[in-house]
């Protein structure tokens, strides 16, 4: 069992002339003579819990790329709306503009008569926002410029989502809003999870852990 | 060179991506006798090649994000587990500077004979009584696939060194192995 594990990365080397090495590969499994220790239990002590996926900033990239990889969504669903918006104002100019001339209060109370379930929904996650953004405002002290940029990457999520609430009150039955707002507050609340976990991991690698383990 | 390895782990390795336990459990039970008998041929003391093998698992799980199917797991995770071999003896200092420059006859086979006649058991438990520059590079030249530009490079030492370590660890095992 343990040759075959092997045989895809001998490669054919000049010194595969040499005999000697030649005859220790054709024998290679039968060097490994020890009987190993059972390490599972301490090793999966190590591990993060199931079910939680792995989340490790090595050198930053593979994390930051993920959630870049989301402000790239969000910037889509930005232009998206952002014409079907302008489209909108331009087939129905008078209505866009009252909605517009509308106060977030107004809008707010609106919403809550139209569409209670969606306030609902609204209300539950702008709680948590906010209790990740204080979370993240946290970090301030140690990561200033890191926090304040990841605060800012919030306003055009913020603005995409008074824009399709606008777009609701004209068109209250129109589901796809519904959905488009509520995949608004989902995706805020998963990159401010992202960006969460890097700045805990940021911290933990600043404290301690400077083992410095290369992985080549 | 696009030659694409289909890994048999491939499946397995998708499930630990997910952080799946019992893939993780599965690729431990595989590759541990293995790498264990790496981690105990590198590092010699049990204690240590056991620390070295636990630290290797650990990391080899929580970064395998970074495994691009590029080589089998199992290159990959060898990898993984001689670089922690080799981090372990760089804290505790692994000398491959003062050695002797001997020109040891790399190609002198009338005097391998020895290493045919023993079982390779016996070979490896006399790996394990060298001194420590030269048990690296014998190990990785005959057990592991490295030829001696790669070990240069990894041990940071010149490809000279690397040979004349070799040789050294040879002409001690023949020694080791030749019956007084």
């Amino acid at each position: 069992m343990k040759t075959y594990l092997f045989t895809n990365e001998r490669k054919e080397t000049s010194t595969m002339s040499d005999k000697l090495k030649k005859y220790f590969e054709e024998q290679r499994a039968q060097f490994d003579v020890e009987t190993p220790p059972d390490l599972w239990q301490a090793i999966e002590k190590e591990l993060p819990p199931e079910g939680k996926k792995n989340k490790i900033i090595q050198g930053n990239f593979g994390e930051r790329r993920s959630v870049s990889y989301l402000w790239k969504v969000a910037a889509i669903l930005l232009m998206v709306f952002g014409l079907g918006f302008w489209a909108a104002k331009m087939t129905t100019p008078s209505n866009t503009e009252i909605a517009q001339q509308t106060t977030l209060e107004q809008i707010e109370f609106d919403l809550a008569k139209i569409a209670p379930e969606m306030a609902e929904t609204e209300s539950f996650y702008f709680a948590n926002i906010a209790s990740f953004k204080k979370d993240i405002e946290q970090f301030k002290q140690s990561n200033p410029e890191i926090v304040k940029e990841f605060l800012a990457e919030h306003k055009s999520l913020d603005k995409l989502y008074n824009d399709l609430k606008l777009m609701l009150l004209k068109d209250v039955d129109n589901e796809k809003i519904l959905d488009l707002m509520v995949q608004n507050l989902q995706l805020r609340m998963t990159v401010l999870q992202k960006q969460k976990s890097i700045l805990q991991n940021i911290l933990k690698q600043k404290s301690g852990n400077h083992e410095g383990a290369t992985i080549l | 060179m696009s030659t694409h390895y289909t890994d048999i782990n491939h499946a397995l390795v998708e499930r630990c991506r997910q952080n799946d336990r019992k893939a993780q459990f599965e690729l431990y039970q595989k590759y541990n006798q293995a790498m264990f008998n790496i981690t105990k041929r590198m590092c010699r003391n049990e204690e240590d090649a056991k620390d070295v093998l636990q630290d290797a698992f650990v990391s080899a799980f929580k970064n395998i994000e970074q495994f691009s199917h590029k080589v089998t797991f199992g290159a990959w995770l060898k990898r993984i587990v001689i670089n922690k071999c080799l981090d372990h003896l760089k804290k505790r200092k692994l000398n491959l500077v003062d050695i002797e420059h001997v020109d040891y006859k790399i190609s002198d086979e009338s005097k391998d004979e020895v290493f045919y006649r023993v079982a390779p058991a016996l070979i490896h438990e006399k790996i394990k009584e060298l001194p420590t520059g030269c048990r690296v590079v014998f190990s990785l030249y005959m057990l592991e696939g490295y030829d001696h530009k790669e070990i240069a490079q990894i041990l940071g030492v010149s490809e000279s060194t690397s040979k004349s370590q070799f040789g050294r660890a040879k002409k001690l095992l023949r020694q080791k192995l030749t019956p007084k």
